[in-house]
């Protein structure tokens, strides 16, 4: 069986490529739209804040979903079962 | 000042009893583990609301609150991006450290930072160098964040200066020494409800009175189309200066001594697990309505006496008098939080790091508790006699909590945790070289360093090298120090650690030294 170590590093390294990725989308789009080219609205907001910011950030918001609730290797045991009835 | 109303003392009141009441409640709520361990890490008994909520709110200061939306009155839409890659810091925080350095602290017993860099190199020196730095830095912040808190109750209520600082220095350390971990943790949890709620509500009413996002943007565009592209007025936010801070909000901040010890205080994985999906919800909504105060206070209120005014400013322009009072208990609630925060992880420093691991034998129970409460209000006095009068350096302190203390201490932490390969040299290499190189970038270049870069880019690439190549020009750490630390699988060595420590914990005796 997987050691806790082994789960915890492909799962800090995952959280890395989701770094990266969020970085070059939102980095390569805000350059391309904004950065000296024409600004216009889209429901109030600049273009290059819509495809640059706010996607990627609902991308990353449905990733974080993914990876806290499924891809996160629940452990088998606690590091240490609470009192009972103590848990906060 | 902007305001002093009835109605705002009254909140600003209930606000501080409901804080002393959670207190209250966690002091009584002991658990059965020793001193060190329930008043530094509150037993390890932490649940998934609790760790997400606190955890947010020691990542979220005065900063936040007033330096954000400061900038966002200024520049405009270009603060959207400079902020941004807080849509990752969820998953980097809990990602990178959260569940590996719950369980090292589970497995070894450690209560602090450098309790856990301490022992996975067995190295005295480095617990010593990174409790030293966390004393030095953190008290400094400490100072910015008293300062802050004086100013936002100066501007809003009218209270002398020097008198808010004391009630805030007071205040804090009252319930952190009272209550410890679980104190600060519950009233964190308390005060980023208190956060988030209080910035929702001021979007909601400023987005009403303004008539919608549109307006927000004809109204910037009427004023300078600059505040609405990339990179904003006087060249705020060029492409290098963006790229470092996407690198900086998600990668220092889940570096900081005191984030990474909540996470020593996570009760299981799956608490771990909830807490950073709750954690992602939370900062999505925070922190674009934080810099969207900013923005729409641009129109609203376009002449400000500082820019540092622009939060309470815009909430007392569209807020009703009677949710004022608690909207503006928002960036005292952030500031509160944070200083709970570092006066734990500094007063922690002193007794655990710097005193007790140097002692031939453990401290009583009664020793450990004087001397956690007397270093507690000992460190709450040196933050608030510099905070009476600022010194001139703070600023360079300031920043160096921030971000340097992330560049010294992000590689060979997470290196630490990971590489089995990694060394004491590895360790203290990286240190010094994240440190020193900071250091001398901030001095020469000041906030942008070659090529554009924030110094903190190129520290982390020189304490990364530092750490590589220290570690493999050395030999290898002691083969038992790695087997404890990356078993090859499960029933090795993890397991009977774990059991062991329950076996320590039944029969009452403290963690590992």
């Amino acid at each position: 069986m997987e050691s806790d170590y082994r789960s915890s590093r492909r799962e800090a390294i995952v959280a890395g490529i989701i770094f990266a990725v969020a970085c070059v989308w939102v980095i390569g789009t805000c350059a391309v739209l904004g950065y000296g080219q024409p600004v216009h609205s889209i429901g109030g907001i600049p273009n290059w804040a819509l495809w640059g910011i706010f996607l990627p950030w609902l991308a990353c918001f449905a990733a974080n979903i993914w990876y806290s609730l499924i891809f996160i290797r629940d452990e088998d045991e606690p590091n240490e079962p609470p009192p009972a009835g103590k848990a906060e | 000042m902007y305001a002093a109303g009835t109605q705002v003392w009254l909140a600003f009141g209930l606000y501080l009893a409901a804080t002393f009441y959670f207190a209250y409640l966690a002091h009584r709520k002991t658990s059965k583990t020793g001193f060190m361990e329930d008043f530094f890490v509150a037993g390890r008994s932490i649940g998934p609301w609790v760790l997400g909520l606190t955890w947010i709110a020691t990542a979220a200061s005065g900063g936040t609150f007033i330096g954000s939306p400061a900038l966002g009155h200024t520049y405009g839409w270009s603060v959207m991006l400079w902020i941004c890659s807080y849509m990752v810091v969820a998953t980097t925080g809990f990602g990178l450290f959260g569940k590996r350095v719950a369980e090292l602290g589970a497995r070894t017993g450690a209560l602090t930072f450098p309790d856990l860099l301490r022992d996975r190199f067995d190295s005295r020196a480095i617990g010593t160098v990174s409790g030293v730095a966390i004393i030095i830095l953190y008290i400094a912040y400490l100072v910015a964040q008293y300062v802050a808190g004086a100013r936002v109750i100066e501007a809003v209520l009218g209270v002398p200066y020097h008198w808010g600082v004391l009630g805030f220095a007071l205040t804090v350390s009252l319930y952190t020494a009272y209550g410890g971990f679980r104190a600060v943790a519950w009233t964190d949890a308390f005060q980023a409800i208190v956060m988030l709620t209080g910035v929702l509500i001021t979007v909601f009413f400023a987005i009403r009175k303004l008539g919608g996002l549109q307006a927000v943007y004809d109204g910037l565009e009427s004023q300078t189309p600059d505040l609405l592209t990339t990179p904003g007025p006087t060249d705020f936010l060029p492409i290098p200066t963006a790229i470092s801070f996407f690198c900086i909000w998600a990668l220092a901040g889940p570096a900081q001594p005191s984030t990474i010890t909540r996470f020593l205080a996570c009760r299981d994985t799956k608490a771990l697990k909830r807490a950073c999906f709750l954690i992602g919800i939370y900062i999505s909504l925070l922190y674009p309505c934080i810099i969207g105060i900013g923005i729409m206070g641009r129109v609203l209120v376009p002449e400000l006496a500082a820019a540092d005014h622009a939060t309470p400013a815009t909430i007392l322009a569209v807020v009703p008098p009677v949710l004022a009072g608690f909207v503006l208990a928002a960036p005292l609630a952030a500031i509160m939080s944070t200083i709970s925060s570092f006066l734990l992880v500094t007063s922690s420093a002193i007794v655990r790091d710097l005193y007790e691991r140097n002692l031939p034998e453990r401290l009583t129970e009664k020793q450990a508790r004087n001397l956690s409460y007397l270093a507690t209000f000992a460190v709450a006095g040196v933050a608030l006699a510099f905070a009476l009068q600022p010194p001139d350096f703070l600023q360079f302190i300031v920043v160096f909590a921030g971000t340097g203390l992330a560049a010294t201490f992000f590689f060979p932490t997470l290196l630490g945790v990971y590489w089995p390969r990694m060394n004491k040299a590895g360790c203290l290499a990286g240190i010094a070289g994240g440190f020193l190189s900071f250091l001398l970038q901030y001095v020469w270049f000041g906030t942008r360093s070659f090529a554009g870069f924030d110094p903190f880019v190129w520290s982390m690439i020189v304490s990364l090298f530092c750490v590589v190549a220290a570690s493999l020009a050395t030999p290898p750490g002691a083969e038992s120090l790695r087997e404890r630390y990356f078993p090859k699988s499960h029933g090795q060595a993890a397991r009977p650690v774990l059991r062991l420590r329950a076996i320590r914990r039944t029969m009452g005796s403290a963690p590992s030294m």
